[in-house]
């Protein structure tokens, strides 16, 4: 117990996360008035922190830097370049079924992304469209319901690319590569937009994007790439339509 | 714990975002959010929880990013603190309703202190907390990485709430003079 002082003693506890909500609340206070106190507990954070390092980390939801970049343009006053966001929870599914009826024929692809839907219910879309200023364009979101899993914030810049940012737990694989397919809404087929990224961002160079409503499917594909020029593996995401 | 081979540094990026640079501030989203949320992940134990804690947390590290002080560590270990005090909160405030029993964390990495050899002070802090008897060094990682209070390990360990307080106390002492003797 050499060396321990009762500043000491709090100060450990404190960093350590031992201590209740009122002792919490008590050794704040007293540190706003004693430097000897505060000077303790910087040096408890200097020694324990390393301690982060057994933590793996999580990639956060991806609607999260969405909701922090508005509470930022609240805060500051400048313009959100994102803007409000819109959470439609099942709204992709419950278009997918609108447009199926509308269609009459149900091509296989539409059909397939239905059908890995279903079956993959934990992966669950959620999209979230947001209404942006033209100079940044039309932002998408595939993601997964459950956080941590995989996903992809899509964003149509205004020369035509698309960033993709891949969000959350994505399976990479060295044999595979997730394609990006944009579907007309007029029955179409689905065009290649190109590949996705599986970690941090990337630009993709479509050869062009519908000039009608189209929803992004994503489909997971024999490395490089379908050799077809449409989807032939399982489709593991589709969003709902986006207005260019 | 230090990201100063990283560029730009983080503290840089903090100096930019103490003069209001969102672009700077973005980049040090996408560079410790997901620790951060994993950091509050493991103490509050809920999605949801630890998102909020992080936004809290980014809020905070924005408004006052001119008031980080390189001399009291890297700008990682800053934003690690402003989460983990918020996630302690959280879970203090909100009480044992917050965790349903039989919970159980899943301490495994708390026995790979290997881990922590990614910096010097990591090292040292492995050195010492490898002389501590097990069980104080598990009851300090528990508080610490898991955010479980005294009463909460207490009642984990199902120990009195009293030897836990001077276990801790005991294993605190021990880690400070090995670490600055």
């Amino acid at each position: 117990m050499s060396g321990s002082s009762p500043q000491d003693d709090r100060a450990g506890l404190y960093v350590l996360g031992a201590l209740n909500a009122e002792e919490m609340r008590i050794v704040r206070l007293a540190a706003g008035r004693d430097d000897v106190l505060a000077a303790e507990i910087a040096e408890w954070e200097r020694r324990l922190t390393p301690l982060s390092a057994l933590i793996d980390p999580v990639a956060p939801p991806a609607t999260l830097w969405s909701q922090l970049e508005g509470r930022l343009a609240r805060i500051t006053g400048a313009p959100d370049p994102i803007g409000e966001i819109y959470h439609p929870p099942t709204q992709g599914l419950r278009s997918r079924r609108r447009h199926r009826s509308s269609s009459g024929a149900s091509p296989w692809w539409r059909v397939t992304a239905i059908g890995a839907m279903a079956v993959a219910a934990g992966l669950a879309v959620a999209l979230l469209m947001r209404p942006v200023p033209k100079s940044v364009g039309q932002v998408a979101m595939l993601l997964p319901a459950r956080p941590g899993e995989g996903g992809w914030v899509l964003q149509l810049q205004a020369n035509g690319d698309i960033r993709a940012e891949a969000q959350g737990a994505l399976p990479a694989t060295l044999q595979q590569s997730y394609e990006l397919w944009a579907l007309p809404e007029n029955g179409m087929r689905p065009l290649p937009m190109g590949l996705l990224p599986v970690t941090a961002a990337g630009i993709i160079k479509p050869p062009g994007l519908p000039k009608q409503k189209f929803q992004f499917l994503v489909s997971l594909e024999q490395k490089g790439g379908s050799p077809t020029g449409l989807p032939t593996g399982q489709v593991l995401f589709s969003s709902d339509y986006v207005q260019r | 714990m230090t990201d100063a081979a990283l560029d730009p540094p983080s503290e840089a990026l903090l100096d930019q975002c103490a003069q209001g640079d969102r672009a700077a501030f973005r980049l040090l989203y996408d560079r410790h959010a997901p620790l951060l949320y994993a950091v509050a992940l493991r103490i509050t134990r809920h999605g949801n929880l630890a998102a909020d804690t992080v936004q809290e947390a980014f809020i905070q590290v924005w408004q006052n990013a001119r008031q980080f002080d390189r001399a009291r560590g890297n700008a990682q270990a800053w934003m690690i603190g402003l989460t983990r005090y918020r996630a302690l909160d959280l879970v203090r405030r909100a009480g044992p309703a917050l965790l349903p029993l039989g919970d159980e964390p899943d301490t495994t990495a708390l026995d790979q202190l290997d881990r922590l050899d990614t910096s010097a002070d990591g090292r040292a802090l492995r050195q010492c907390l490898e002389r501590l008897e097990p069980n104080r060094r598990r009851l300090v990682l528990m508080a610490f990485v898991e955010g479980f209070s005294h009463g909460e390990l207490a009642a984990q360990f199902v120990i009195p709430l009293g030897t836990i307080k001077s276990t801790i106390r005991r294993a605190l002492a021990s880690l400070k003079d090995c670490l600055d003797g």
